[in-house]
């Protein structure tokens, strides 16, 4: 055994335990018949167990606490508490003792300590107790400095420090995808539906307690996590209430823009902020941890200065025969008044009819006006429609718009109900 | 997640034997007139019986059909009650209709004739009929159902008067001792390092020579706790046998007597923690199937004896071995194998036995055998994390063993627990008290009475971890000792000490003085089976 010579003999010791939450005792139970050769030797000795459960000495899982044997994991969004403890190891009351524990990290050092005030005198084999909470807000190395200070009977002032390092993991993966509705035909409003795929990346089973999604300012959120059975609220996960360790789901929501903010949704550009989620979990017997994202942010779909939408458009139409749909052209600039040509292009399967070239008349900014078209399909089955074209005179710029929507053309021997 | 079990059943024979009347062989005549003799009767009475036309053992045509009724994974709901007659159960019908195989489940249509004679004796101090009832017993109890392969051999075996049978090695079950060793003690080891040789001496604990070399020591040995020494023992004794270290792959013969003391040595094995050790010497024995583990292998020793050897908990400690050993789904596989035979036994025993005196015990027995099957497969799928299904099993236990009720609630409101589904757990031991509270006055009181047999330590134990939690070291020592101080007979757990010495390594540098105390009063009281890991003097 080594001996390394003490620095400085200290009159008390500092001993510091992570609490994690203790575990539940296991059993391994063995039993025989009557006419075995042990008899009910083996049941007798289970029933004699403590640690046991009366009446049911073969269920593995017991009633017993056992204290955590080791530092074990912790991930960020847990509660890293500590039990800190000062033992006066020597025969000597020792007067003016002060504890002071902070945690240092990577960008900044707090202090956990739950009093600052000196404790005026320990006696011998007395101790000072504390126990320290902290959420942990980051990833990385942490270390806890523990530092006492003391004063021994003769008067010396004595100090000691001691340092311990620990790593916080990440405990989920969070992606997010974005879903564009089609457009609500009957109103301006567009739909986003996010999904968030939510993986369990730590070693233990984890309880979601709440997954949700607080919007920004400009939308408003329905969960669509769970189903309404019988009048309660049932989640989509059903009985598989928790998450086992690399185990992935996926959590929907759908966000609506609020109705201030309607006129423009129509013509959102660039970057807006959807919102962020808020994520409540648990682990072995109730440790709690809970984690927010930064605000997710959207790319919205470019419309470029003019948006063609549809209004109108039937489902199913007979093959040949001519059908109408309704278009919806926006002007989304802010500022000019545009001059639009509208041009149609036959495709293989797309046949408009009517004068294409026309001019569609003065659009001024931020309005739209709604055109009826003709057209018919030469070819069966799910066609797309295509070949619109809007030329902007003014800048000669030329807006290409295909497969603008899709319909369905059935052969006219199955007559469609127009 | 529960893979459907690999076992094999035989397909029905298009051609079913002629069902088997059950007649008294012509002999029979000579034992009812006559004052009846002791034992050399009760052995002539046999021998007649195995040449007689109705056991088909004889008879190597027999139909290899099985039943059909196969149970699902869940208990079965409920017994008829043996009031129930089953029209056909009477002596010298046959049970076509419920397609009972004739040839492996004979032993459930013999017993006909012998209830029925037992009837006739009933009442008697005659030791001729408590030969028979004993043999009753015992044919209930060794009821098995061997696979194809070993029927075969089975059969042939009993055929061999006309063509002398060669059995593989391959198929035959050759066990050794893989150690050798005196298993020691873990105790006297670690209080020769700390305490001194003079404190190590005082340390007595009966080992294998100091009981009497018989079936009376090695019970003594497992009850108080010096399992080490009773594993020497059931060497030695397995070494008499000629199973002892170093044969293994010799060949050899088995008896009930030492197929106990290999259960006995393997089952204290795992009790020790020593699942490598128990794995190595379990080898041998294959999938406990082996036609040499079977009494008809052995017409001349257990003349008309039929039924397997192996007794059923090892078949339950051979399936949960692999799970200690890392294996837990080839645990369920063994496990799943060990139920579909009981069920099976147990459906044909319910169609063969309706209606006779044996009936109430032989169900009794098959279901706790199915109750201990589904307990340990729920125990198993809560080892392997797979909580849903582990839930769903203890339910199943439930309804197999309705009285552990409340404490198989609160078991699944900790699993709850451990997930961090605190509300479902709250939900359950809500459930508990509902069913506590249901239970009639007596057995209620009684169920309460039971809980506070030993209420001190768990209770106190969990008392003691949330006081340190809440930051009162000193008062959770002191209760913790004080606990073990009051009745260390009982105290000294593994899980307290555990709990004990953390703390004393968190109180002080003065942890090893502790720790020693603690050594000293375990060395006093506890068996050589004690585990020293939790002193943490290592």
């Amino acid at each position: 055994m080594e001996v390394n010579p003490p620095k400085q003999e200290h009159l008390l010791a500092l001993k510091v335990m992570r609490l994690t939450k203790p575990t539940l005792f296991t059993n391994i139970p063995v039993t025989c018949e009557e006419k075995d050769l042990p008899g009910d030797l083996f049941n007798q000795l289970m029933r004699d167990d403590p640690s046991t459960v009366n009446g049911a000495e073969i269920l593995m899982l017991g009633e017993m606490l056992t204290l955590p044997q080791n530092f074990g994991n912790i991930f960020l969004g847990e509660t890293f508490s500590s039990y800190i403890s000062v033992h006066n190891d020597s025969n000597q009351v020792v007067k003016d003792i002060l504890v002071k524990a902070d945690l240092q990290t990577s960008s900044q050092r707090l202090n956990l300590s739950a009093s600052n005030a000196a404790v005026a005198e320990l006696k011998p084999d007395c101790c000072i107790d504390d126990v320290i909470h902290h959420e942990v807000k980051e990833i990385g190395t942490h270390i806890l400095v523990c530092a006492v200070s003391y004063t021994t009977q003769a008067g010396e002032k004595m100090y000691f420090r001691k340092f311990f390092k620990f790593q916080v993991l990440k405990p989920l993966d969070v992606k997010t995808k974005f879903y564009n509705a089609e457009s609500d035909l009957s109103s301006v409003t567009d739909e986003v539906f996010l999904e968030a795929q939510i993986q369990n990346i730590t070693t233990s089973p984890m309880f979601m307690e709440k997954v949700s999604l607080e919007p920004s300012i400009m939308y408003n959120v329905t969960e669509l996590n769970s189903v309404s059975q019988a009048g309660e609220c049932v989640s989509t996960f059903g009985s598989r209430a928790y998450l086992q360790p690399m185990d992935t789901r996926q959590y929907l929501y759908c966000l609506k823009p609020k109705k201030e903010f309607a006129e423009k949704a129509g013509i959102i550009k660039g970057v807006t902020v959807i919102g962020k989620l808020d994520i409540v979990w648990k682990t072995n017997l109730g440790e709690r941890g809970r984690l927010q994202t930064s605000q997710l942010q959207r790319m919205a779909p470019g419309y470029g200065d003019v948006r063609l939408s549809l209004e109108a458009i039937p489902d199913t139409v007979n093959l040949e025969e001519p059908f109408h749909i309704t278009c919806k052209i926006t002007n989304c600039s802010s500022e000019r008044t545009m001059d639009l040509v509208l041009e149609m292009c036959n495709t293989s399967s797309i046949h408009w009819c009517g004068i294409s070239g026309r001019q569609l008349g003065k659009l001024h900014p931020s309005s739209s006006l709604c055109l009826a078209l003709t057209l018919l399909s030469s070819v069966q089955g799910l066609q797309s429609i295509s070949g619109l074209r809007l030329t902007d005179t003014f800048l000669k710029r030329t807006y290409e718009y295909d497969d603008i929507a899709q319909v369905c053309v059935v052969s006219s021997a199955i007559q469609v109900e127009s | 997640m529960v893979k459907s079990p690999s076992f094999s059943s035989a397909s029905e024979t298009a051609a079913r034997t002629p069902p088997q009347v059950v007649q008294p062989s012509p002999s029979l005549s000579k034992f009812f007139g006559d004052t009846i003799n002791t034992n050399s009767l009760a052995s002539d009475f046999f021998d007649s019986f195995t040449t007689s036309t109705f056991i088909s053992v004889s008879n190597p045509n027999a139909g290899a059909s099985v039943p059909e009724k196969l149970s699902s994974l869940t208990a079965p709901a409920g017994e008829t009650s043996p009031d129930s007659t089953d029209p056909s159960c009477s002596a010298g019908a046959e049970r076509s209709e419920s397609g009972v195989s004739t040839a492996s489940l004979e032993i459930l249509e013999s017993p006909k004739p012998f209830s029925q004679i037992q009837a006739v004796f009933a009442g008697s101090d005659d030791p001729f009929a408590t030969a028979l009832s004993m043999s009753e017993m015992d044919r209930r109890n060794d009821a098995w159902l061997p696979s194809e392969g070993t029927r075969d051999i089975l059969t042939a075996v009993a055929t061999q008067q006309y063509s002398t049978v060669f059995v593989d090695k391959e198929n035959l079950t050759m066990p050794g001792l893989r150690f050798d060793n005196i298993q020691g003690d873990a105790v006297k080891d670690l209080m020769l390092r700390f305490l001194g040789e003079k404190a190590a001496a005082k340390r007595q604990v009966l080992n294998a020579s100091s009981v009497e070399q018989s079936f009376v020591g090695l019970k003594q040995l497992i009850s108080c706790r010096n399992w080490r020494a009773a594993v020497d023992l059931c060497g030695r004794l397995l070494a008499a046998h000629g199973q002892g270290y170093g044969k293994s792959g010799l060949p050899t013969s088995h008896t009930t007597d030492s197929l106990q003391l290999w259960f006995v040595r393997l089952a204290l094995l795992v009790k020790l923690g020593l699942f490598q050790n128990a794995e190595m010497e379990f080898e041998s024995f294959g999938n406990l199937d082996q036609p040499d583990l079977y009494y008809e292998y052995y017409p001349h020793v257990y003349p008309g004896r039929r039924g397997s050897m192996v007794p059923f908990s090892m078949r339950i400690l051979h399936a949960e071995l692999q799970q200690y050993l890392g294996n837990p789904q080839e645990s369920l596989d063994r496990l799943h194998r060990v139920k579909t035979v009981c069920s099976k036994v147990r459906a044909a025993t319910h169609s063969s036995l309706t209606g006779c005196p044996c009936f109430a015990a032989s169900v009794q027995l098959w279901r706790s055998r199915l109750g201990r099957v589904t307990y340990s497969m729920a125990n198993c799928l809560l080892l392997m994390k797979d909580y849903v299904l582990a839930v769903e099993a203890y339910h199943a236990v439930i309804r197999c063993c309705p009285e552990q009720e409340p404490q198989l609630l609160s078991g699944i409101g900790r699993i709850s627990l451990q997930i961090g589904d605190i509300k479902t757990a709250e939900k359950y031991f809500q459930e508990v008290e509902k069913v506590t509270q249901k239970l009639d006055g007596p057995q209620g009181k009684i169920m309460v009475l039971m809980n506070r047999k030993c209420p001190s330590l768990c209770a106190n134990n969990n008392a003691a971890v949330c006081l340190l939690y809440l930051g009162k070291l000193k008062d959770s020592l002191r209760q913790l000792e004080a606990l073990v101080q009051r009745d260390p007979g009982h105290y000294l757990h593994e899980s307290v000490l555990f709990n004990l010495t953390t703390m004393y390594e968190l109180e002080s540098s003065r942890s090893m003085q502790k720790k020693q105390c603690l050594l000293e009063a375990v060395a006093s009281r506890e068996g050589d089976s004690f585990n020293t890991q939790c002193l943490k003097l290592a």
